[in-house]
């Protein structure tokens, strides 16, 4: 145990990568798991998943122009498509649900056949799979960050956590009841806009940390942890961002200990969270 | 919260990491800068990519590494590279090392895919239209 300890202390003093991981990494679970709690309640828990697979799609039509900073393309389709999603209500030729499977199946595809077709160019690595793999599932890329992706990702999700502190009642109200928000003056329009540019940008983000496919765990699984032991709003959101930062951290840690997938195992210890605030939220409630 | 909790949980937290940082061990044996052969997968992977995307904090230093030998044709020479495991088993780096001292090709060096343990200098060469880096190799073992 002290062997590992004093490995993870080496490596954080020694290892300017993994210093910038841990910081980014904590930020990106601190915006992901404010809103989760939001679209969890909103059942707009998979809009994570599609978003993420339209940015990739943004991404690989990025490399395939040879676009040097591809948040140029992908910050705005993205946001473009949550506001998009967010909006397709009663009356729409395409219901929620059946449109956000169809933008988020058709920006996979293309994006993939963009990435093959495009493979010879030079922003692609001689390695398509590996490219592939990383984007998908954030295999390292965490792990794989420059400055300036560090101070452009802290700088968002600053942004993101400042929106969220300084719009904290408009967000509780449009969540639980967005007809009342709108009968009592409140400019529902525009935070339906807001939240979705914000969760855009947190999709945009976390792909960083665990990749295009597992996002909707940054999401899902804090809040979800914390609605087994609370039952109020403020304190779900207060143990979901605690829930978020620990059990990244745990992942980020054991991964590059351990040798495995960063995305991936912080994926798999949000569930090991979740079950034992399950567990926790049982054995209270019998009590 | 009371103020003992208020207090307790603050001062364990920054007592475990202080304990990480006191416990710090360097997994090299001192003649080595950087011993990649004491990293996880993962983090072999993020260090050489480090190394090669930001080489001037890491230029001169000793790096110990090991894999399979592989060699390539470029430009009507042939290059030596240790291959370098990442994770996923699908991104593998080529760490390209010139072994210094006489050691002609083939009667010197392995069998390709035979797994060897280099350790050298990292050196940058402008010898291609780009700059490219390279081990200069002292010692080249074979591992059992």
């Amino acid at each position: 145990m002290t062997d590992v300890l004093g490995q993870i202390g080496y490596y954080l003093t020694e290892f300017t990568f993994v210093r910038y991981a841990m910081v980014v990494g904590i930020l990106i679970a601190l915006c992901s798991s404010l809103l989760g709690v939001t679209l969890v309640l909103k059942r707009l828990s998979f809009i994570g998943d599609g978003l993420s697979h339209v940015a990739f799609g943004a991404t690989a039509i990025a490399a395939a122009i040879n676009l040097s900073g591809n948040m140029l393309i992908v910050l705005p389709i993205t946001v473009l498509s949550a506001v998009l999603l967010l909006r397709s209500k009663q009356g729409a030729v395409i219901k929620g649900d059946a449109a956000l499977a169809m933008i988020s199946v058709s920006s996979l595809a293309i994006g993939y056949l963009i990435m093959n077709v495009f493979s010879k160019s030079s922003s692609f690595s001689s390695n398509l799979s590996a490219d592939v793999c990383t984007t998908l599932f954030g295999s390292t890329s965490i792990l794989t960050l420059s400055e300036s992706d560090v101070i452009v990702c802290a700088a968002m999700s600053v942004a993101v956590i400042a929106v969220f502190l300084f719009s904290y009642h408009r967000i509780f109200s449009l969540t639980f009841d967005e007809d009342f928000a709108a009968a009592t003056g409140g400019r529902v329009k525009a935070y339906n806009l807001l939240l979705a540019a914000v969760i855009a940008v947190v999709i945009v983000v976390a792909m960083n940390l665990v990749g295009a496919l597992l996002i909707s765990a940054l999401v899902i699984f804090p809040a979800l942890s914390a609605m087994r032991v609370f039952r109020s709003f403020k304190s779900v959101t207060i143990c979901s961002v605690a829930v978020s930062a620990i059990c990244t951290t745990v992942g980020i840690l054991a991964s590059i200990v351990v040798g495995t997938p960063v995305g991936s195992t912080i994926v798999a210890v949000y569930i090991v969270g979740f079950g034992m605030l399950s567990a926790a939220g049982s054995i209270l409630r019998r009590s | 919260m009371n103020a003992k909790r208020a207090i307790t949980l603050p001062v364990a937290i920054l007592s475990l990491i202080a304990i990480f940082f006191a416990l710090g061990c360097s997994p090299t044996d001192g003649s080595v800068d950087i011993d990649l052969t004491a990293l996880s997968g993962t983090l072999t992977y993020a260090k050489v990519y480090d190394m090669m995307n930001n080489p001037s904090g890491y230029l001169g230093k000793t790096v110990k590494a090991s894999g399979p030998y592989v060699t390539s044709d470029y430009g009507g020479g042939l290059y030596h590279f240790v291959l370098v495991e990442g994770i996923d088993s699908c991104c593998p780096e080529g760490l390209m090392f010139i072994w210094d001292g006489d050691h002609p090709y083939p009667e010197s060096y392995p069998e390709e895919m035979t797994e060897i343990e280099i350790v050298g200098v990292f050196r940058s060469y402008g010898g291609f239209d780009f700059e490219y880096y390279y081990f200069d190799v002292g010692e080249l073992s074979v591992l059992g």
